[in-house]
């Protein structure tokens, strides 16, 4: 374990010198996501100025909920840069040279490029939290505990993230394409998330707790710290998803790589 | 003519190829409309929000979502940047038929394919789930202005893609310019807040950019709701990019630098 812990900080270190060649890149990546992000907020802001609470969750609860999507969101793209963009390895066949490496596939995929400019969501979704947590007084209610509560839900909700790219990037084992399927995966899931859950229809609620277990990254910890849920002990379900959801994930690719088959070259 | 539509017709057949992936993606985008839909669905809780009813918004969205597919979600600067950057670009520019006519004929190919293969199968979907504004169009006598309104969103929208593509004879980079006009995009082409129902000092601004043509124009034609400015504000900027466009193709043409042979 600690060999790989080794491995895992050499092999981060040499993408990170690799990505200072381009140092314009974090620049714009921030600059693309605080244009997103205001866009996305200033939309439902606009929303809630001319409505009112959506669903009991006023503006700053809804700007919470969004600061922890838009963390967790940047913690797993961080590691999962390469797992985002994997159809190039089952393509191009570059899967083969993977296979042939000492180090476990998946380690081997997700240290090939650290996308540190990813850094720069977990700081705005950072700023967010803190704006929303100071505005809703959380502090002054249940004191340190808040910020344990935050922490174990940014981790949960990072894992469960990281489990569906992954989960994502496995099923392209079958299907050699992903992109196609990262809409319904990624992209919708990730917009639905920044909303409270209870908007939607029981069916696409019920996916949001299994399959695509992103509830329980951001709307039950959510709820539970903004006092919309009984049971402080709930926050617990979110930390129980994520070990689940990781080890689904990675029971799902490495069934996939059992039935790898090159595309050769 | 005949060019053209064989073009259109060539990039239509390419795309068969990957209908069941595209099928996948339909399905990601029907995601999106819902969530947006059970968004406002909450917000307004069957009231309605200025001229907007609760079924109208739900409408605005889902007709939004298939629209979005014909303007906006085209292949990515329609492949430009990628010519420019292998030097393919000199063969496809020495062909006597005119680059942007040429460029503009197959990326319409893309936008039927996309009207039969992602817009239909979704405004299906929608009616299915009672969301899609149909009878707002049914009998009103709407329906030939709003495929002129959809067509010039449809042009604005390749003329855009164009010039973010030929801007990679400069840049050889179109990533960053891709993500910017899809946020612009979303934003002010209204995909979940209709521009109607901003504030008074954004509406005025909007109207008046070409991204309300993407999505805005073409929907509140189809629901009744276009006032006579967004006519112009379309037309106009069709006029304007298509001359941009043209312009900054002979630009390029001089720039032009191709290494090795």
């Amino acid at each position: 374990m600690a060999a790989w812990w080794n491995i895992y900080r050499i092999l981060v270190r040499y993408s990170i010198r690799a990505e200072r060649q381009y140092p314009w890149n974090f620049f714009f990546n921030l600059l693309f996501h605080v244009l997103m992000l205001t866009a996305e907020l200033a939309t439902v802001l606009l929303i809630l100025a001319r409505v009112g609470p959506i669903a009991g969750w006023s503006a700053k609860d809804i700007i919470f909920l969004f600061g922890l999507v838009t963390a967790e969101g940047g913690g797993f793209r961080i590691f999962a840069a390469e797992l985002h963009d994997f159809d190039k390895y089952l393509v191009h066949g570059e899967f083969d040279a993977i296979l042939i490496r000492p180090a476990p596939s998946l380690l081997s995929v997700i240290t090939r490029s650290i996308d540190i400019g990813q850094a720069a969501m977990i700081l705005q979704g950072l700023a967010l939290l803190a704006w929303a947590s100071w505005r809703l007084h959380l502090m002054a209610v249940d004191g340190w505990a808040v910020w344990l509560a935050m922490g174990l839900a940014l981790v949960s909700g990072s894992v469960i993230w990281f489990a569906m790219v992954t989960a994502l990037a496995a099923l392209g084992f079958w299907t050699t394409r992903t992109d196609d399927l990262a809409p319904v995966i990624l992209y919708g899931p990730e917009t639905a998330a920044q909303y409270p859950l209870s908007i939607y229809p029981q069916a696409i609620r019920w996916l949001f707790f299994s399959v695509l277990p992103i509830g329980f990254g951001g709307y039950l910890p959510a709820a539970v710290i903004l006092h919309k849920m009984a049971g402080s002990w709930m926050i617990v379900g979110s930390v129980a998803a994520a070990a689940a959801s990781l080890a689904a994930a990675l029971g799902l690719w490495s069934w996939g790589v059992r039935r790898y088959t090159s595309t050769g070259t | 003519m005949e060019l053209y539509w064989v073009l259109a017709r060539s990039a239509f057949r390419k795309n068969t190829a990957y209908l069941a992936a595209h099928l996948a993606t339909n399905v990601g985008s029907l995601l999106f409309g819902l969530v947006y839909i059970a968004l406002w669905r909450a917000a307004t809780r069957g009231h309605a929000v200025g001229s907007y009813s609760a079924a109208t918004l739900a409408g605005y969205i889902a007709l939004g979502q298939t629209v979005l597919w014909l303007t906006t979600f085209l292949p990515r600067d329609l492949g430009l940047s990628a010519l420019i950057r292998s030097g393919q670009i000199a063969v496809e520019l020495i062909r006597p038929a005119g680059f942007l006519p040429r460029t503009a004929a197959s990326a319409s190919g893309e936008v039927l394919y996309n009207l039969v293969f992602r817009s239909l199968p979704m405004a299906l979907v929608f009616t299915l789930l009672g969301v899609f504004p149909l009878q707002r169009v049914a009998g009103a006598g709407r329906l030939p202005a709003f495929f002129v309104a959809l067509l010039l969103g449809v042009l604005t929208g390749i003329l855009i893609q164009y010039l973010i593509g030929l801007s990679a004879f400069w840049t050889t980079e179109t990533r960053w310019a891709r993500r910017l006009y899809f946020a612009l995009t979303m934003f002010c082409g209204g995909q979940l807040l209709p521009l109607a129902l901003m504030p008074a000092i954004l509406r005025h601004i909007l109207v008046w950019l070409p991204f309300q043509s993407m999505l805005y124009f073409p929907v509140s034609v189809w629901l009744g709701l276009a006032r006579g400015l967004q006519w112009w504000s379309a037309a106009i900027w069709t006029a304007l990019l298509w001359s941009l466009a043209a312009w900054m193709t002979r630009r390029a043409m001089r720039r032009l630098a191709v290494q090795g042979g």
